[in-house]
């Protein structure tokens, strides 16, 4: 029986959905555990350079004091963002990926031992303190080639970019309540500036990438293609891509961009590999899309989507059918976009001088549609997912964990809902548009919506044993 | 009381609701982003109701009838707005298979999407009203309600979470048809047998009222599921006769 609509739909929408989830989860549970009140030592971070907050603080205070650091922190992260365009203008990539491997093993071998550590306390685990050293430092090696330096099994990089965002979002969640809340309304905030705005740091970086044809080194999560292109016969299973697939992708792409390894991205252009590897397309994946891609951008969140994916079936349909037959058959990228800044680990590492261990994500480039027809050509089904996105995500929920799990769900829900409209909102409008925002505030109405008032009325309710 | 409590009661409240999402939707993405999707309406419903009363709450007894009444007025008038995007996507869907040149959407696949959808409001009613009441219940100890002293009140609790969730899942499919074939006495049965569940939880006020509250609950779901039984079986049964045109029919035949 060939398989009907249903299942082919929406396949790359949950490619992005469950590692959100995975990472949000793994936050809470941490939170759940570990700091279930909130954490009890402060932890000096830029975060907190003007106004530390106490508890006994009065409502003004306190809010005028995150108000503040709030603000120097976002201007702080848009210091680093500007100097990660200028490093990129030059041409210091070489510079930009040491010094990303390096952020990343800082946030995999410091946060994580810490976090590590804290766990151990709290199970007693008995385990000793050279046992632990190897194991921590071998993790964070193979953590930090897995996502930036060698080809690894796609699970592998996805798992580590997932324990990168859920440490960093754990960190997040150690500053006290209202700073959080500021800070994450000051981020969304920024992002929308800072993608939309002519002279925003990354609307910069996305032209730049663009005019350039190159990729930016960045911490970006890519799902699977999800869905191969239905070339003949009934299609594969969803998660494996078929070979046809692959080959069709770098014949169009040798050709076009022989100087794609001359890169200072130095990631290899890796096509060469495909056969190599064991039928895992991992370079397919992890070798942003180049030339073919229609110029949609969208800060933090790249979705490339195949014949029938949901995205692209939206801007099918929505485009009133302006593409010909012969393009829906092909496989079609309305949507091209890239990440952003990650501003976490800069507020994560206080005792850094540097003050800037800044995580870049992002990036990809879409070029314009130069000869294609239409809704253009390119990979069908890899979705990516800037890593701030994550970890403002899994902030959210994690701070609404250190109040109630009724708060964790609905901010979830919201969450989610926002990331759906989000990606509805970049077929439709094709452009750039930034992640954060719709989620964000979505979370946080919720969040105020149900401590304030869902608690109250469900606990009454249910204690009275009356349901509807 | 402990873990396995705690587990226990979280099981019987979403189990079912865990099989039938592994079975039914687990394999097809646009059924969990259904899910998803109905989930949160049925939260934006539930946030709707709250601002509504929260004034009246922790309240005098007699304010849980018009509260029920009206917040079960409220939940339909929800459904029947998720009708209306539900006719729009299906629209959308059918235009896409007939790009993609797949085959639009069939019986089968529609009773699929009003299960998903039924399941998103039932998964967050049981999450809602059982399971964010069950972090006590893995600790060392357990509660009773003055009203019921036979339960804890996390079994009360799970057990109307199961019968809500089963309700909530099979009167979905018994609306979608009924709107679909505008069929009165479904369109009409839907909201009445919510109605009536809703209130016969008001039996639990009733000192010891839970040992008749919660089986009537349960009670309800079963004729729900019944219902909604008889309705799919009609359609897909021995009652249509013609058993092909629900599968699909094999891409060689078509072309």
């Amino acid at each position: 029986m060939e398989k009907g609509i249903l299942e082919m739909v929406g396949g790359e929408i949950i490619g992005i959905v469950s590692p959100v989830s995975i990472c949000m989860l793994l936050v809470v549970l941490l939170v759940h555990t570990l700091t279930p009140h909130g954490s009890s030592t402060s932890v000096a971070t830029i975060a907190m350079m003007i106004y530390n907050e106490q508890p006994n603080d009065s409502f003004v205070e306190k809010f005028k004091g995150g108000l503040l650091n709030a603000i120097v922190f976002v201007c702080i992260v848009m210091l680093v963002t500007f100097v990660l365009v200028g490093l990129f203008y030059f041409r210091f990539t070489k510079c930009l990926r040491v010094y990303m491997g390096f952020s990343a093993f800082t946030v995999l071998a410091w946060m994580g031992g810490i976090v590590a550590v804290e766990l151990i306390q709290f199970f007693s685990i008995p385990i000793d303190i050279i046992t632990f050293a190897i194991c921590l430092v071998n993790f964070a090696s193979v953590g930090v080639m897995a996502v930036f330096f060698c080809r690894m099994p796609i699970v592998l990089t996805q798992g580590y970019l997932v324990v990168i965002g859920m440490l960093v979002a754990f960190w997040f969640t150690k500053l006290p309540e209202w700073t959080t809340w500021i800070l994450l309304v000051a981020m969304a905030i920024y992002d929308i500036v800072a993608v939309l705005a002519p002279g925003g740091p990354l609307n910069m970086l996305v032209e730049l990438a663009i005019a350039r044809d190159e990729d930016i080194p960045a911490l970006i999560y890519e799902a699977r293609p999800v869905l191969p292109r239905q070339i003949s016969g009934p299609p594969p299973m969803s998660s494996s891509p078929t070979p046809a697939r692959t080959r069709r992708w770098s014949n169009r792409r040798a050709p076009r961009n022989p100087g794609v390894g001359r890169g200072n991205s130095g990631s290899n252009s890796a096509l060469d590999n495909v056969w190599t590897s064991n039928g895992q397309p991992t370079s397919l994946i992890t070798e942003p899309p180049l030339a073919p891609e229609v110029g949609i951008i969208g800060s933090r969140l790249v979705s490339s989507t195949g014949d029938a994916g949901m995205l692209n079936s939206i801007s099918t349909v929505v485009a009133g059918h302006q593409a010909t037959e012969s393009n829906v058959d092909e496989d079609t990228v309305p949507l091209v976009s890239h990440g952003t800044n990650n501003s976490s680990t800069a507020a994560a590492l206080d005792g850094m001088e540097s003050g800037t261990g800044m995580h870049f994500q992002g990036s990809d480039q879409g070029g314009s549609e130069s000869e294609d027809e239409g809704l253009g050509l390119g990979v069908s089904g890899a979705v990516k997912l800037g890593l701030g996105d994550f970890i403002f995500y899994s902030v959210l929920v994690g701070r609404a964990a250190m109040y109630d799990l009724m708060t964790v769900y609905a901010c979830y829900l919201a969450i989610i809902g926002g990331l759906g409209a989000t990606l509805i909102l970049l077929a439709v409008w094709r452009r750039a548009l930034p992640a954060l925002p719709i989620s964000i505030s979505l979370g946080v109405v919720f969040y105020f919506l149900t401590r304030l008032i869902l608690d109250p009325f469900v606990v009454d309710l249910a204690t009275h044993l009356i349901v509807f | 009381m402990t873990g396995a409590g705690g587990i226990g009661y979280a099981l019987i409240a979403l189990g079912p609701a865990f099989s039938l999402f592994v079975t039914v939707i687990a394999s097809k993405p646009f059924l969990i982003l259904t899910v998803l999707g109905s989930a949160m309406m049925w939260l934006v419903s539930l946030i709707a109701s709250g601002l509504l009363w929260r004034a009246f709450l922790p309240g005098a007894v007699w304010v849980f009838l018009p509260l029920l009444i009206t917040v079960v007025a409220i939940q339909e008038a929800v459904r029947i707005y998720y009708w209306h995007l539900y006719l729009k996507i299906e629209d959308f869907l059918n235009k896409l298979a007939t790009k993609v040149s797949k085959q639009q959407l069939v019986a089968t696949d529609k009773i699929q999407i009003a299960i998903a959808s039924g399941l998103g409001h039932g998964i967050a009613h049981s999450v809602f009203f059982c399971l964010s009441l069950l972090t006590p219940a893995f600790g060392p100890a357990t509660y009773y309600v003055d009203s019921c002293v036979h339960m804890p009140l996390f079994l009360v609790a799970a057990f109307t979470a199961l019968g809500f969730l089963l309700l909530h899942t099979f009167s979905m499919v018994i609306a979608f048809n009924a709107l679909a074939g505008d069929k009165r006495s479904h369109q009409l049965f839907v909201p009445v047998m919510h109605l009536c569940a809703a209130l016969l939880t008001l039996v639990n006020l009733l000192p010891g009222g839970c040992i008749a509250g919660v089986p009537l609950t349960l009670m309800c779901a079963v004729v729900t599921m019944a219902v909604a039984g008889k309705i799919v079986w009609d359609k897909t049964g021995s009652g249509s006769g013609d058993l092909n045109s629900l599968h699909r029919v094999h891409s060689a035949s078509r072309l």
